[in-house]
């Protein structure tokens, strides 16, 4: 910023601002932005546009005059005589009028046709062979030479003039991308292009208005700067096939040439990469437009009808009935426009082309297996596809119903019926959805009627099908062998973004909505994050009709869609926090171990280094590639390691329940990797419940009595956040909060804290030594934390006490009867359930034993009911006290 | 004052200038705007009769029909709707052909004939 400042002041003291001419050399010709621009200019412009529409108006009104005057005159002097030759020689005012009309008539269309031929392209250049612009100092260096202005836009003329137009009123030396960015807000692109950016002008306006009072004065100049600018505008649109250059060209480039618009930008969430990526999305609906209107006009040529345009094929009756034509609905504008997917789409063009092979796509549901078919039919519109499927139909046939006629019976000839009509009329390609549902639909296996039929080689058929379906039902089949297999894979990011954009726009219309692209990515972003169940771009979709439902519903028009709202929807599907930290929360978090020592006595270190992990989590600041937090926890029973990772689970979740328990003692063989991870068509405990549930606290009891190969199994869940199951399903564990307890080297513990032994210095031991017999060191490395829970105190055990006799207030006080117990015969229960070797294990039984038992003897025999009050009193007696009589 | 200069100079240039113009213009960018609105304007139609398909296919039996008779019919048919389609092309190239003659003509009749009306009916020489 700073170094900006400093340069405009060197410029300030050279007496011109202008040097040389930027501008790019495109096939020997040196393309610069000639005109100047000052208030003259600008003045002349102006008045010149105003003298055009006078004359077209003149000429316009002058045509329609002559046109009156003849059909005036004609309709009342000359009537049935304009027919007759003669009068067409003999001269006359009123066929001058029509003569005149007809000279008007055809000035007017030269003039409109040679202004609109007038302006020339962008000539469009592969990226690599486009030079970077340069200044030269002399336009006398090169040979020949073009102006720019030529291709700008009417809109982007428009912004340099308002842009030399603010930096003259406030006496500006020189015409800065500043002064062109900022008016280049004002144009409509520019406009579309800030709320899908989610920013406006308001936020900028300060920061805009400050800056532009450190820009020098002087008498004003469209010099090198600006010049500089709507070369590289030039060259932008050259390099993205652009025909013309427009203004918001003009405002990346500003934005690219000037740090201080990028810190601008930065200050508003706006970093280069989206900027860019907003940019290309615009353009590329643009010409997404461009193509659909390519796309209509090669559809006028199409035959729509069962008829090819030979005349070779017959009426399919039957066919019709049990199918849907994809050609005619592409004609018709009725399928949406396929976004990428060039590879998958020469593969199977390549495929049928090579030997009239059927193919079958093979995918996940939702990545977009029947959006290629349809674009397949979208080519077969336009007629650029291989020879042998030039003037065909591509027809989907609906398996339910062939089959669902008399329940079943005759499906068979039914398919034969169908395959037989398109046989003969020769024009068809078959598509058929879910292939795999062929085996075994209504109890007839069609597929070897299918299989066999295609082995004749009269026809083709383009089926889909899921991985699964195809492993389980067609890989081995007839029919398998006569398919080629093509896999089709979840777009990548840019793709699957690319996709939704391109449809976003239906979205916005039905609720009155508009995406930013924040929240277009946040789209694939966060769902290809938190939903691993479903697949993009399918799912990101679903979720985009979701939130432009919610946001639509605020009542107000046209709201902005943001990444916050797209985090909401996702936050209420999976229950886990995704949203910014509201203020409120951050507070939460911020006195997370006070809230985990509600239920956790004592045991500081470990509590804090859960809270710790949990907010960096929170706040995103985790490796995204791991579980959340890897712990393993310490520690004689009893002592409230499970208690700290339900009060986790609690926290980080919202509820207790959210926690996967996992006895590790029951899986001591090798035997049981399988009912872990389970095997071949069984899922495994643990992958179904993590596949289920992927945000849940994992608690791994007495972790070393588990056979060591499972330990092996963590190891690679803790190092890349995933597992891969017995189906070969991999498993996403990077929501997960594992927790493995360990009694391992308690009596060490033990020892050690009764001898007063540091704890850090016990944990070092307990790593170095115990614990190297069980566990090996790089499973113990790849914990985010171990931490020792020491045995408790009698003053800890006292403090829980203290909380199990609350727990018990608030179950009786559900049934109406309060209930309080002395400091004395609290202390008395923490003596009795005191044990160093248990921890506070014995004391819910002396609690259950003295006041649970008591107070269940009480209700049946009818000595307490609903107002009454129990009081426990030392020597475990419990008094009851009548509420008074109303 | 300066603004009234301008205008005349514009009117000049833009209308003294769009007269001096228009005649070179017309014949030359401009006939070839329009010519090749006329080719295109011809193949697209015969595009959409598809006629070089029904040439392809003469001997290719219509509507599925592989017996000699209906093979037989399917040819004279074939060659009924060739003559039929390649009428309508001609007719077709003949009206923009018309249309094209049109173009070149018609500046120069309009300017006689509106000299002619204007020297004799207005001024009456």
């Amino acid at each position: 910023m700073t170094d900006l400042a400093q340069n405009q002041t060197t410029t300030d003291s050279q007496s011109s601002v202008a040097v040389g001419f930027p501008g790019i050399l495109v096939d020997g010709r040196f393309w610069h932005f000639k005109p100047e621009i000052t208030s003259g200019t600008i003045a002349v412009r102006k008045a010149h546009g105003a003298v055009r529409r006078v004359i077209d108006i003149a000429i316009i009104a002058l045509g329609i005059a002559g046109l009156l005057v003849f059909i005036l005159g004609g309709a009342l002097s000359l009537q049935e005589e304009i027919i007759k030759a003669d009068t067409w020689w003999t001269p006359s005012p009123i066929i001058f009028g029509f003569w005149l009309a007809v000279l008007c008539a055809m000035f007017m269309f030269y003039r409109m046709l040679s202004r609109s031929t007038d302006s020339k392209k962008v000539p469009s250049l592969e990226r690599d062979k486009l030079d970077e612009v340069t200044v030269i100092p002399s336009l006398d260096v090169v040979e020949r030479h073009e102006d720019i202005a030529k291709v700008l836009t009417p809109g982007a003329f428009h912004t340099l003039e308002v842009a030399y137009g603010i930096a003259s009123d406030a006496k500006h030396r020189e015409v800065l991308p500043i002064h062109i960015f900022t008016s280049s807000l004002d144009s409509r692109s520019v406009r579309v292009l800030m709320v899908r950016l989610g920013i406006s002008f308001e936020e900028m306006k300060g920061a805009l208005q400050r800056r532009m009072q450190t820009v020098p004065t002087g008498d004003t100049e469209f010099g090198s700067a600006a010049r500089e600018i709507v070369a590289k505008a030039f060259r932008r649109a050259a390099m993205y096939n652009q025909p013309k250059v427009t203004a918001s060209a003009l405002f990346a480039e500003c934005y690219a040439s000037d740090e201080f618009l990028q810190e601008l930008l930065y200050s508003l969430n706006v970093e280069a990469e989206e900027l860019e990526n907003v940019v290309a999305w615009i353009r590329i609906s643009e010409q997404l437009q461009n193509r659909q209107r390519e796309f209509s006009r090669a559809a006028s040529f199409k035959s729509t009808g069962t008829m090819n345009r030979s005349y070779t094929s017959i009426a399919t009756p039957f066919l019709d009935r049990v199918s849907q034509d994809l050609t005619r609905a592409a004609a018709s504008g009725h399928l949406p426009m396929l976004i990428g997917r060039e590879s998958e789409m020469n593969q199977i063009l390549r495929s049928i082309e090579g030997g009239r092979q059927s193919v079958v796509l093979v995918g996940p549901p939702g990545v977009g297996k029947d959006a290629i078919i349809d674009g397949i039919a979208a080519r077969m519109v336009e007629e650029r596809v291989p020879a042998i499927l030039q003037d065909k139909r591509l027809v989907k046939l609906s398996v339910p119903h062939i089959v669902s006629v008399q329940g079943g019976a005759g499906a068979e000839e039914r398919m034969l019926v169908t395959l037989s009509e398109v046989g003969r009329s020769g024009n068809i390609v078959v598509v058929i959805e879910d292939v795999d549902q062929l085996v075994g639909a209504g109890g007839v296996d069609l597929s070897s009627v299918v299989g066999s039929e295609l082995e004749k080689g009269y026809t083709f058929v383009i089926g889909t099908t899921t991985p699964q379906g195809y492993t389980n039902a067609i890989e081995r089949s007839i029919l398998g062998q006569r398919l080629q297999k093509i896999n089709i894979e979840e777009p990548n990011r840019n793709d699957a973004i690319q996709i939704i954009a391109s449809r976003i726009g239906n979205i916005e219309n039905k609720n009155s909505v508009i995406f930013t692209y924040e929240a277009v990515a946040g789209l694939v972003d966060l769902s290809g994050r938190y939903m691993h169940e479903s697949y993009l771009p399918e799912k990101g979709l679903l979720l985009a009709e979701e939130v432009a439902n919610m946001v639509g519903k605020r009542g107000q028009e046209w709201a902005r869609v943001s990444k916050d709202d797209v985090a909401a929807i996702i936050s209420e599907k999976t229950n886990i926090p995704v949203t910014e930290v509201t203020q409120e929360e951050g507070a939460k978090l911020l006195d997370l171990e006070k809230l985990m020592h509600e239920r956790v006595i004592g045991q500081e270190e470990a509590v804090t280094a859960v809270a710790s992990a949990l907010r960096r989590a929170r706040v995103e600041l985790r490796a995204e590639n791991r579980p959340i937090a890897n712990f393993l926890f310490l520690g004689p029973t009893g002592v409230g390691k499970t208690e700290t990772a339900k009060a986790t689970a609690q926290v980080y979740f919202g509820n207790e329940q959210s926690m996967l328990r996992f006895d590790m003692s029951e899986y001591q063989d090798k035997a049981s990797i399988a009912r872990l991870i389970g095997g071949a068509g069984e899922g495994g405990q643990l992958t179904e419940a993590v596949r289920k549930n992927p945000f849940s606290l994992l608690l791994l009891d007495e972790l070393e009595k588990a056979h060591p190969d499972i330990l092996n199994l963590f190891l690679q869940v803790m190092d890349d956040g995933r597992l891969t199951d017995g189906a070969g399903r991999t498993i996403d564990f990077t929501n997960v909060i594992m927790i493995a307890t360990s009694n391992a080297g308690t009596q060490y513990i033990q020892d050690s804290v009764a001898a007063g032994v540091d704890v850090e210095v016990i944990k070092q031991n307990l790593i170095e030594q115990e614990l190297k017999q069980i566990y090996r060191p790089e499973f113990l490395n790849r914990f985010d934390g171990i931490m020792v829970f020491k045995p408790l105190s009698p003053e800890d055990v006292v403090s829980i006490g203290y909380l199990m006799i609350e727990k018990v207030r608030s179950r009786l006080e559900a049934k109406g009867i309060s209930f309080e117990a002395t400091d004395e015969a609290i202390h008395e229960l923490a003596k009795k359930g005191y044990d160093p070797k248990f921890g506070a294990r014995p004391l819910r039984r002396v609690i259950q034993e003295t006041v649970d038992n008591a107070v269940a003897e009480f209700l049946l025999q009818g000595k307490v009911g609903r107002r009454d009050s129990l009081i426990l009193e030392p020597g475990g007696k419990i008094r009851v006290e009548k509420a008074a009589a109303l | 004052m300066q603004a009234f200069t301008l205008t005349i100079k514009y009117l000049a240039i833009d209308f003294v200038g769009g007269i001096l113009r228009w005649p070179v213009w017309w014949y030359s960018r401009g006939f070839i705007l329009v010519g090749t609105w006329g080719i295109g304007s011809i193949k697209g139609y015969a595009k959409s009769i598809a006629l070089a398909v029904w040439i392809k296919n003469i001997f290719v039996p219509m509507f599925g029909y592989y017996d000699w008779q209906s093979r037989l019919i399917s040819f004279f048919m074939r060659i009924a709707q060739i003559i039929g389609r390649g009428v309508a092309l001609v007719l077709w190239t003949v009206i923009v052909l018309f249309l094209l003659v049109g173009y070149l003509t018609l500046p120069i009749l309009a300017f006689f004939a509106a000299m002619f009306h204007l020297t004799g009916g207005i001024f009456g020489l």
